[in-house]
């Protein structure tokens, strides 16, 4: 398949499929949420499985990068923005830039490949499906009780809220905290430290 | 139970990046003009000159540079709620969290403790820096 057309089939597929989610979105009562749902799950199930199905460890860790993004996404859809950021800095910045350097760093062959072994696969299909299995009893049974209706999420103050906790409640492990990035930082220079001749 | 109308701006951002980027690469791709020799294929065209291969082990001082990036991006992250909290304070504005002020946390108390955080990161930074962390030859 020549790549011009390999190209046009992946723009078309992607705009069938927004076009879709639009679609559907309006039929529900709140179409932009509905519609930027199915956006953030939609990219979020085809990076999962882009994850799992690519034999290449780098374009892995690429599409990793879209997973957690997407997570992100659906963070601040709920109103969870602090958690959203989080999401963003910690996971889609600094782990999967320290994914990269693992590989970097690690990388003995040129081009560094999963291969599983079929029973390497088995195991983790089932584990997946333990895992789904577990997500699902615990989604259907748990009790979701009805929001009260008027009640919106102020957004800023949830924020608000926690640097407030941080600064007063938790004053003494907010500082705690810099005590304890501050021993990783000479950790760290200590274990890559020049040798000396 | 989202505000949308908080979200328009970034939404509307996300589509014009998203619709840019993709007619950008579609557009190189279909209508860019394609010749290749041994000198457009090198990474950097009209740039240095790659010695050897990308992928290989590279040196265990570059992860060093990871990790003190990872403690300045952690501390990012905690200087957040702190600023949304010190705005709504320094402008006198924080009427849903009452007593606030009365309780001693005044906007000298909330630039002191996070003052002191900053101080203890930026201390360990001049120590490696002292140490000799950074110099690479």
């Amino acid at each position: 398949m020549s790549e011009r057309i390999r190209l046009a089939l992946i723009g078309l597929a992607v705009l069938v499929a927004v076009t879709l989610m639009g679609l559907a979105a309006l039929l529900s009562s709140r179409p932009l949420e509905a519609f930027a749902f199915s956006v953030f799950a939609g990219a979020l199930v085809t990076s999962a499985l882009a994850i799992v199905l690519t034999r290449d460890i780098v374009r892995s860790a690429m599409w990793l990068m879209g997973a957690l993004s997407s997570a992100a996404g659906l963070y601040f859809l709920l109103g969870a923005n602090f958690l959203g950021v989080v999401q963003l800095i910690v996971y889609a910045g600094g782990i999967l830039v320290l994914i990269v350097f693992g590989v970097m760093l690690t990388g003995r062959s040129p081009f560094l490949r999963f291969d599983p072994r079929p029973a390497e696969t088995a195991l983790a299909a089932l584990v997946g499906v333990l895992l789904f299995a577990a997500f699902s009893a615990v989604l259907l049974g748990s009790a979701w009780p009805p929001l009260p209706g008027a009640v919106p999420v102020r957004q800023a103050a949830t924020v608000r809220e926690i640097g407030r906790a941080l600064l007063t409640d938790y004053l003494l492990p907010f500082e705690v905290v810099s005590v304890l990035l501050l021993a990783v930082m000479i950790g760290a220079a200590y274990l890559a430290r020049p040798v000396r001749r | 139970m989202l505000a949308v109308a908080e979200f328009a701006p970034v939404a509307i951002l996300l589509a014009a990046l998203v619709l840019i980027a993709g007619a950008i690469l579609a557009a190189s791709h279909l209508i860019g003009p394609r010749r290749s020799g041994p000198v457009k294929d090198i990474p950097y065209e009209s740039g240095v000159d790659p010695i050897g291969d990308a992928r290989r082990r590279f040196n265990v001082r570059f992860y060093l540079v990871a990790v003190l990036f990872l403690v300045f991006d952690v501390e990012i992250i905690f200087l957040y709620p702190w600023a949304v909290l010190f705005l709504k304070v320094a402008q006198g504005s924080i009427a849903d969290v009452a007593g606030f002020e009365s309780l001693g946390y005044g906007p000298g108390f909330l630039a002191a403790s996070v003052g002191f955080f900053f101080f203890l990161l930026a201390a360990g930074f001049v120590y490696e820096w002292r140490k000799g962390v950074f110099q690479w030859d």
